[in-house]
């Protein structure tokens, strides 16, 4: 059976403070790896070659599969050209029922269905030029794999339809903010609103629920990513306003969810799930805007060029700070993990 | 079984000493200083290049450096402060202060750099001897390990650079290189745990990643670009240099034998004689692997990597050399001299072929479950 290999999440930071510090030689610490479960048995090795035979076998045949259809698509009928791919979706589908979606092949199969969803959407509207808008496209195509989604609890899977959600909203906003009274252009923070919604709500479902994967010891990525993109986006809130004095509205709601997203991780994830490097996003995002702020509060103040060695001094000073305390959580943290075994 | 555990089986084993195993419950019970995640250093890093930047624009904007002799003294004192406040410091250096040394540092590296670049400008091999030689003492000297990463990878860009200004075949000695960065980083990592106490313990870690870094962004960049630097000056030259030498063939050659020692290395401990049909098996197909890709040798540096990188369980550089993989590979077909209906056969039969292979190391493994 094809299982995710557990030997790259086995904690061995441990033993090479050891060796450092005694020190021990190497066949010592080789055996140790050994003895931890660190080093890869002829199990884990199969397990590593199997999911790299198939994980590479898949994405190899499937991008074959688009350039052989990109080549042939002129002389192919539409119907032939719909046979194709709706036999793909059909077959994936069918492919992750009988591997069931417990299991990772399975799981990938589906995924593999929900992508060619969406190539079977854009092939119906470069056939039938319906004249839709792209959103239509990214809309329809989130909205018919959601189901699949939902059933494979499967973070790529769930990263892919978010990737399609937000870039429906843009380009719906895209297009239709043309006819907008008072619209700000295509800047204007009305853009990343709904994401910052749907985007927060997802992680906030991540971290609370099973919904979106399997068990809560599951790859820290997917939530990091998005949190990530979250705090990136709302990070440029305080920004414009530093530098162009922001206005009211939506920019001031922005401005609110900006400090309550921030303060939010910075609570969740000090004390109810420690994740070091959600707070060092949340680090990161502080010292933009407090940079930015220093920057604004020197050159404003008729600072010449000089001015940019403090600046540095600045950025400095503060992943210093950043730094220690981060450091301090970690060791308080590794400190409590030893303390209850 | 857990940390404790651990070193008793050791102890039992004769591999710690009394004193040593009496130590090590010592420094578990404690609350020793232990290195950072490696966001926060990236964190650190990213924080001292930048205020680097401010500093060396504060230097180049502000007239204290006038002309490239300016540079040169400038560049040469905060190097100088750096390396001896690090060098004669008996205890770790609190964490600002050792920012702040970082930072102060790479400002003068890069005023040197360009300091010596502007002042000899036939002579830029002066530069390329400097940074060599500043690299060498910074790697084996200097406390910080991020510096010693950074150093690593100007080492071996000086060591290039200066190759091409003594007259030495450009390609022929970044093949060079990139084959003995690849064998000693295979020969580092998989002897990794050597290199973790005594004289080496401050050097291997940076250097080992310096080694896989240089070697997948020099291959990398080799295989797009062809030394920007250098040979935008005379653009007629290209074509001759890039024809005069065999620099894949060579590359792919070289880098199957750091492969196979990679291969052999793993069997060992796996105890599969390498001479058996499934050890041959392993290194027929390697062989398979560099015969179809001996055109871009970044892929089998990619393949090194992440090998070195399974074996040894490290979660920075499997990613990277997946990413890597993914990358070489996407942009060897994006490249080739072939029709889409070629290359989308060749990609299907080559996943084909991938999927039965993963489907073979099922069954083969199913079939030794049974017996």
């Amino acid at each position: 059976m094809l299982s995710l290999p557990k030997n790259l999440s086995v904690d061995k930071s441990w033993l090479y403070r050891l060796a450092s510090e005694i020190p021990l030689d190497g066949e010592a610490v080789e055996s140790a790896l050994c003895k931890m479960g660190v080093l890869p048995d002829r199990n884990d090795w199969r397990n590593w070659l199997m999911l790299i035979g198939y994980g590479l076998g898949a994405a190899l045949f499937l991008t074959g599969v688009i350039f052989f259809f990109a080549y042939n698509w002129e002389n192919l009928h539409r119907f032939g050209r719909f046979t194709f791919v709706g036999s793909g979706v059909i077959i994936s589908a069918l492919a992750a029922y009988w591997s069931g979606l417990d299991k990772f092949s399975g799981k990938l199969w589906l995924t593999a269905a929900s992508v060619l969803t969406g190539v079977l959407l854009a092939i119906f509207g470069m056939v039938y030029q319906t004249g839709a808008d792209s959103y239509m496209l990214f809309a329809s195509w989130a909205f018919l794999i959601f189901f699949w989604v939902f059933a494979a609890r499967f973070q790529p899977l769930w990263l892919i339809w978010l990737v399609l959600i937000n870039m429906a909203f843009g380009r719906w906003f895209f297009v239709i903010s043309h006819h907008w009274p008072g619209y700000g252009g295509i800047f204007s923070e009305w853009i990343i609103l709904l994401p910052v919604v749907v985007n927060g709500g997802i992680l906030l479902i991540r971290e609370k629920t099973t919904i979106i994967h399997n068990s809560y010891k599951e790859g820290r990525w997917f939530p990091r990513i998005i949190a990530f993109c979250l705090l990136g986006g709302l990070t440029l809130i305080p920004v414009e306003g530093i530098f162009s004095g922001g206005h009211g509205g939506v920019w001031v709601v922005l401005l609110v969810m900006y400090f309550v997203v921030l303060l939010a991780m910075i609570y969740f994830y000090l004390n109810v799930r420690h994740d070091l490097l959600m707070l060092t996003l949340a680090a990161i995002s502080i010292i933009f805007v407090l940079t930015c702020g220093f920057i604004r509060v020197l050159f404003e103040g008729g600072t010449d060029i000089g001015g940019i060695f403090f600046v540095g001094l600045f950025i400095l000073a503060e992943t210093t700070i950043a730094a220690r305390l981060l450091l301090t959580l970690s060791r308080k943290w590794k400190s409590h993990e030893n303390t209850n075994g | 079984m857990d940390k404790r555990d651990i070193v008793q089986i050791l102890a039992k084993d004769s591999l710690l000493t009394e004193d040593e195993t009496k130590r090590s419950f010592e420094i578990l019970n404690s609350q020793s200083e232990e290195s950072s995640p490696w966001f926060v250093q990236l964190l650190t890093g990213a924080g001292a290049w930048l205020a680097a930047v401010m500093f060396a624009i504060f230097f180049g904007f502000t007239g204290i450096i006038k002309d490239e002799t300016g540079a040169i003294i400038v560049g040469f004192i905060l190097v100088a402060i750096a390396f001896l406040i690090s060098v004669r410091s008996k205890q770790a250096i609190p964490v600002f202060p050792d920012q702040l040394l970082l930072a102060t540092s790479l400002t003068g590296h890069v005023l040197l750099m360009v300091g010596f670049y502007s002042e000899f400008n036939d002579q830029h091999y002066i530069a390329a001897v400097v940074i060599v030689l500043l690299s060498l003492c910074f790697i084996l000297f200097y406390k910080n390990q991020l510096h010693k990463f950074i150093s690593t990878w100007l080492l071996l860009a000086g060591l290039w650079v200066l190759a091409a200004e003594l007259g030495i075949q450009p390609l022929a000695f970044m093949a060079l290189l990139v084959i003995v960065v690849a064998a000693l980083s295979a020969w580092m990592w998989m002897n990794e745990s050597h290199y973790l106490s005594g004289r080496w313990k401050n050097i291997g870690r940076p250097v080992q990643y310096a080694f896989v870094f240089a070697l997948l962004s020099g291959e990398g960049i080799i295989e797009r670009f062809y030394s920007i630097f250098w040979y935008s000056r005379d653009w007629n030259q290209h074509g001759e240099i890039l024809t005069s030498f065999p620099y894949t063939r060579v590359v792919s050659a070289g880098l199957f034998l750091v492969l196979a020692y990679v291969i052999i290395l793993i069997m060992n401990r796996l105890k599969i004689d390498w001479k058996s049909l499934t050890g041959a098996g392993f290194l027929i197909f390697a062989l398979i692997i560099t015969i179809v890709f001996y055109q871009s040798p970044s892929i089998m540096a990619a393949l090194i990597v992440l090998l070195i990188g399974i074996e040894r369980a490290n979660r920075i550089l499997v990613p990277f050399a997946i990413m890597a993989l993914v990358y070489f590979y996407g942009d060897y077909y994006y490249s080739i001299d072939m029709t889409l209906m070629k290359k989308s056969l060749i990609l299907m039969s080559s996943g084909l072929i991938m999927l039965a292979g993963g489907w073979l190391v099922r069954r083969v493994g199913q079939v030794g479950e049974r017996s």
